[in-house]
C-alpha cells in the first residue's frame, strides 16, 4: 500500500512539473519564431516571414494576430488571394477585428480597380442574406458563449422565482423571464448557425493570381465563368483534384482545387 | 444752502464737458501709443508679450492698424477696452460725439531666429486724421544667451513724435465710391486691399455696409464671388460694433459696418471678376419705436489684375503656390537609430500667405531608408487683416542598414511679394548614426508601419494604404474547434434546467408527502372519532345527559383538532367558524359543527335529562358530520403576515 501510495505520488509530481515546464517551452518557441517571422517582416523578407507564420499555424495555433500577419505577409509577396483567405480566416476567429475589415475592404476594392482597368467587371465585396450578415457579426465563441450566459441566466431566474412569495418580486421576475427566453432563443439560432456553418459550410477564397477560369466540369476545356483573385466562393463538392464551386451570383462550375484556399 | 452747492456742483460739471466737447470739436487730441514688451532680454525660442496700448478722444471710435509682425509667430493674442466712455450732443447728421476710449492689444510672441526685427508703426486714425508711431525694434539673442547679454532696443512712440499725416479720407477707396451711383441712406460696397497682385499674393476683400439708417439685422445672402481665387475668411472679432467706424462719403457721414472679411489667394493670371455680394438688412429710420423694413441691396463687383510670377531668378520646379513670407525649418527627431527603429524628419514652413496650398519639398529616396508618405499638419490663423500659420510635412523613415547617413539638404523656395524676390532657405536635417538592431520587434506592441514592397507604383500605394503586421498575437489562446460541442459546454447546457426540474420535482414531491400526511391524519381523525362515537353509541340509553353531551363535544373537538393540528378548544364559537373557513371548511359545515358544539353545551346546562331519542339523533347528526368533513381537504395554516 505503502509503495502504491509513493508510486501515486510520484507521477503526479512528475505531471505537475513537467507539463508546465513543456507548455512554458512550447509558448518560448512559438514567441521566438513570432518575432523571428516579425522581423523578417521589417526586414524586407516576406516570404520568410510568411513561411515562418505559416509553420506556427501548422503546429496548430490558431490565432487571428497570427493569421492577420500571414495574411499582410502574402499582401506584401503580391499574393492577394492568399491575403484574402488569411484575412478571411481572422475574420471567421475574430468577426470584428478592425484591422483585418480595414485592409480586406482595401485589396479588394484594390482587385476590383484592377480588374476595371483590365476592362472586366469585378465587385469583391462578399454579397450575403440578412441571416448571413447576423451570424458573420459574432464568432462561433462569442455566440455560444451568449447564449449559454443568457440560459444559465433564464435558469437561474426560474429557479428563483420559486422561492420568491412576493407578488410584485414574482412578477418582475416573470417580466426577465419573458426577456431572457426570446434573448435565449435569438442567441442560441445565432450559436446553431455558427455551429452549422463551421461544420457545413464549406467556403474558400480564389487564390490563382489574376483570374481563375471555372470550367463545365472536372478535366473540362469548356470555360464557363471566371472570377477574380480573391473572390469567395462556397465548395459544393470535391472529386480527385477538381473542386466544384458556386459563386455569390450562384453560377456553378469546377476549378483544379489547388486553385482555391479554403477558409 | 447743500442743494445750492449740488446745483453749483452741476453747473460746473457741465462747462468742463462743454468745454471739452468744444475743444474736440475743433481739434481731436493725438492719441497716446504705448508699447512695451514685458522683459529686457528677448531670447529665440522664448515666448514674450508684447502689449500695445492706445488711448484716444475723439468724436468718433478710432480706427487702429496695428503692425504686422512677419517673422515673429504669434501664438496668442487678446484685445480688451477697459475704457469707453461717450456721450451726445444734437440729433441726426449734426450729432456730434464725444468718446474716449482705450484699447489694449496683447500678443504673445516667439521668434524662431535671432537678429533684428523691424515692426512697422501702428497707425490710429481720429476724426480723419491719421497718427502713425515709430517703427520699432527687437533684438532677438540666439538661444542659450544670458539675460543681460545684449539690451533689448524697443523704441516707444513718443506722442510728441507722432506724425499727423495729412487730413484724408477716413479710407482710401472711400474716395472711389461715387456718392450719386449708390442709395444715400445704405448701401453694400466691396473693397479690396491691392487692385494688382502677382498670383498667390494674398489680397483682402472687405464686405462693407455704408448707412445712415439704424440697421437692426443684416444677413448677407450671398457671398462675394470666389472664382479664380483661393478663399480664407478673415475672422473680425464678431459683433458689427466692433468692425463698425464712421466714414464720409460725398459729404454724408455713414456708419461702415464690415459684413466679411476674405483673405484671396489668386490661382490664375489675368483679370478677374469678383462677383457682387447681395446682402439683406433690416433698416430703421428714427427712434426706437419707428417702423422697420427689410431690403436687399447689392454691391458692385471687382475686378483684380493677376500678374505672373516674375521669370527672373525662378527656381527650377518652383510651385506657384508658395507665395507669402515665411521662414523653414527641416528637423531630424533623432541623431541616433537602429535598424527598424522609426525616425522622423519634420519639416515646417510658417508665416504669412496661403498656408494650406504650400508646397513643401518632397523626400527623395534616402539611401539606406525607407521612405514613407508624408503626413501632413496644418494651422492656419485667419484673423487681423493677415492669414498665418504653419505648414508641417512629417515623415516616417525606417533605416534599413547600420551606418552614418546624411539626409540631403532638403531646401525650399517661395516668391515674396514684398521685395517680389524668390527666396530660398536652406534645411538640412543633418547627420544620423544608425546602430544594428536589436533581435526584437520593435516596440512594445501594436502596430508598426512596413516596407512598402515592390516598385509598382499602385501596388505600392497599396501596401502603405494597408495596416501593417501586429506584435501582439495570443498563440497560447488560438486554439481551433468548436465551443458548442464541446462536453463542458454541454453540461453546463444541460446542468440549469436540469437543476430547475430537480428543484421543481423535490418541491413536488414535498408538498405531495405534506398532502398524504394530511390526509392520514384525516383518516386517523375519522377513525378515532367513529371508534369514540360506535363507543358512545353502546352507553347512549344508560349514560347521563350532560356526560353524553360533554363526549359528544369532545368527539367534535378532538376530530377538528386532529384534522387542523391546532387546538380549537379555547375559540370562541364566532372565532371557530372563521378558522374553519379560513382552513377550507365551507360555511355550512362550519355553521353545523358551530351549531352542534353550541348544542352539546346547551344539553349539557338544560335542566332535566334528554330523551333517548334525541341523544340517538345527535348521535347521528355527529356520525354524518363527521362523514361529510371526512371529505373535506384542509388548507395549512396561514402564518402572520403571509
Amino acid at each position: 500500500m505503502t509503495k502504491l501510495l509513493t508510486a501515486f505520488t510520484l507521477v503526479t509530481c512528475l505531471i505537475g512539473g513537467v507539463a508546465p515546464a513543456l507548455t512554458q517551452d512550447r509558448a518560448a518557441t512559438l514567441d521566438d519564431m513570432f518575432k523571428e517571422a516579425n522581423n523578417a517582416f521589417w526586414s524586407g523578407d516576406y516570404e520568410k516571414a510568411a513561411d515562418i507564420y505559416a509553420r506556427i499555424e501548422e503546429i496548430g495555433v490558431r490565432a487571428p494576430g497570427l493569421s492577420f500577419n500571414r495574411a499582410t505577409a502574402e499582401e506584401r509577396l503580391g499574393n492577394l488571394g492568399d491575403a484574402v483567405l488569411h484575412y478571411e480566416r481572422v475574420l471567421r476567429r475574430d468577426p470584428g477585428h478592425e484591422d483585418t475589415i480595414y485592409n480586406l475592404t482595401i485589396i479588394r476594392d484594390y482587385i476590383a480597380r484592377r480588374a476595371n482597368e483590365d476592362g472586366r467587371d469585378a465587385d469583391l465585396a462578399p454579397h450575403a442574406g440578412p441571416w448571413r450578415a447576423i451570424l458573420d457579426r459574432f464568432s462561433p465563441k462569442s455566440a455560444a458563449f451568449a447564449f449559454l450566459a443568457f440560459h444559465m441566466a433564464l435558469f437561474v431566474i426560474l429557479i428563483l422565482r420559486r422561492f420568491v412569495r412576493s407578488e410584485m418580486t414574482r412578477l418582475t421576475l416573470g417580466v426577465l423571464i419573458g426577456v431572457l427566453v426570446i434573448l435565449t432563443f435569438a442567441t442560441g439560432a445565432v450559436a446553431i448557425g455558427k455551429y452549422d456553418q463551421e461544420v457545413n459550410l464549406r467556403e474558400a477564397i480564389v487564390t490563382q493570381d489574376g483570374t481563375l477560369e471555372v470550367m463545365e466540369g472536372p478535366s473540362s476545356e469548356i470555360r464557363r465563368f471566371i472570377l477574380e483573385e480573391g473572390s469567395r466562393v462556397r465548395v459544393l463538392e470535391i472529386q480527385d483534384d477538381w473542386t466544384k464551386l458556386r459563386d455569390d451570383q450562384g453560377r456553378d462550375g469546377w476549378v483544379r482545387t489547388e486553385q482555391i484556399g479554403e477558409i | 444752502m447743500r442743494r445750492l452747492l449740488y446745483m453749483t456742483a452741476l453747473a460746473i460739471l457741465f462747462l468742463v464737458a462743454s468745454g471739452a466737447h468744444a475743444q474736440q470739436g475743433v481739434a481731436p487730441n493725438q492719441p497716446k501709443i504705448g508699447i512695451k514688451v514685458d522683459r529686457d532680454t528677448l531670447v529665440q525660442g522664448e515666448p514674450f508679450e508684447l502689449t500695445i496700448n492706445i488711448s484716444t478722444q475723439s468724436a468718433v471710435d478710432p480706427v487702429v492698424r496695428l503692425p504686422q509682425f512677419g517673422a515673429l509667430r504669434v501664438l496668442r493674442q487678446s484685445e480688451s477696452h477697459p475704457m469707453s466712455f461717450s456721450f451726445s450732443f444734437g440729433t441726426g447728421q449734426k450729432n456730434q460725439r464725444f468718446s474716449k476710449h482705450e484699447s489694449i492689444y496683447t500678443f504673445l510672441l516667439v521668434a524662431d531666429r535671432p537678429g533684428k526685427y523691424q515692426l512697422n508703426p501702428t497707425i490710429v486714425e481720429v476724426d480723419g486724421k491719421r497718427f502713425k508711431s515709430q517703427a520699432y525694434n527687437l533684438n532677438i539673442l540666439p538661444s542659450g544667451s544670458s539675460p543681460g547679454a545684449a539690451g533689448q532696443a524697443l523704441s516707444q512712440t513718443d506722442p510728441k513724435n507722432q506724425t499727423p499725416q495729412a487730413p484724408s479720407a477716413p479710407d482710401a477707396t472711400v474716395k472711389e465710391i461715387d456718392p450719386g451711383a449708390v442709395d444715400p441712406n445704405y448701401f453694400l460696397h466691396m473693397e479690396l486691399s491691392d487692385s494688382e497682385v502677382t498670383v498667390g499674393q494674398m489680397v483682402i476683400l472687405t464686405v462693407y455696409l455704408y448707412t445712415t439708417w439704424n440697421v437692426g439685422g443684416i444677413h448677407l445672402i450671398r457671398e462675394p464671388g470666389t472664382e479664380g481665387f483661393w478663399a480664407e475668411t478673415i475672422d473680425t472679432g464678431g459683433s458689427n460694433r466692433h468692425n463698425q467706424t464712421q466714414v464720409t462719403v460725398g459729404g454724408t457721414t455713414y456708419d461702415r459696418v464690415s459684413l466679411r472679411k476674405l483673405a484671396l489667394f489668386p490661382i490664375k493670371t489675368g483679370e478677374i471678376t469678383i462677383a457682387p455680394s447681395i446682402a439683406q438688412i433690416e433698416v430703421r429710420r428714427g427712434g426706437l419705436f419707428s417702423k422697420r423694413k427689410k431690403v436687399k441691396r447689392s454691391s458692385q463687383p471687382l475686378t483684380l489684375d493677376v500678374l505672373p510670377l516674375p521669370e527672373k531668378d525662378r527656381p527650377d520646379g518652383f510651385n506657384t503656390a508658395n507665395v507669402g513670407r515665411y521662414n523653414y525649418r527641416a528637423a531630424l527627431d533623432r541623431t541616433d537609430a537602429r535598424v527598424g527603429e522609426p525616425v522622423t524628419l519634420t519639416m515646417t514652413a510658417r508665416g504669412s500667405g496661403n498656408i494650406r496650398n504650400l508646397i513643401l519639398p518632397q523626400l527623395k529616396d534616402v539611401p539606406g531608408f525607407k521612405v514613407y508618405a508624408p503626413e501632413t499638419e496644418v494651422n492656419v490663423n485667419a484673423r487681423a487683416n493677415n492669414v498665418t500659420g504653419s505648414r508641417s510635412s512629417k515623415i516616417l523613415m525606417i533605416p534599413k542598414k547600420p551606418g552614418v547617413y546624411v539626409i540631403p539638404g532638403l531646401n525650399w523656395s517661395y516668391f515674396d511679394p514684398a521685395s517680389q524676390k524668390y527666396k530660398t532657405l536652406k534645411g538640412s536635417a543633418g547627420k544620423i548614426t544608425v546602430k544594428p538592431g536589436e533581435n526584437s520587434t520593435g516596440g512594445a506592441g501594436g502596430t508598426v508601419e512596413s516596407d512598402p514592397g515592390t516598385g509598382d507604383g499602385s501596388f505600392d500605394r497599396l501596401n502603405r494604404k494597408l495596416r501593417s503586421i501586429t506584435t501582439r498575437a495570443d498563440l497560447q489562446g488560438g486554439s481551433d474547434g468548436i465551443t458548442l460541442n464541446r462536453p463542458w459546454f454541454l453540461f453546463l447546457v444541460v446542468l440549469a434546467p436540469f437543476a430547475w426540474i430537480m428543484i421543481a420535482v423535490v418541491s413536488r414531491t414535498r408538498r405531495k408527502m405534506a398532502e398524504n400526511k394530511l390526509k392520514g391524519r384525516s383518516k386517523k381523525a375519522d377513525a378515532m372519532a367513529r371508534q369514540a362515537l360506535t363507543h358512545l353509541s353502546l352507553g347512549t340509553d344508560s349514560m347521563p345527559s350532560e356526560e353524553f353531551f360533554a363526549e359528544i363535544q369532545r368527539i367534535i373537538v378532538g376530530f377538528l383538532e386532529n384534522r387542523l393540528e391546532t387546538a380549537v378548544a379555547g375559540d370562541t364559537m364566532s372565532e371557530l367558524d372563521a378558522r374553519l373557513v379560513d382552513r377550507g371548511f365551507n360555511e355550512e359545515h362550519a355553521a353545523r359543527i358551530v351549531s352542534e358544539i353550541e348544542g352539546c353545551e346547551f344539553a349539557r346546562f338544560a335542566r332535566g335529562a334528554s330523551a333517548p331519542e334525541e341523544r340517538r339523533k345527535a348521535l347521528k347528526r355527529v356520525e354524518n358530520l363527521v362523514d361529510d368533513l371526512g371529505a373535506v381537504r384542509v388548507t395549512p395554516e396561514k402564518k402572520d403576515g403571509a
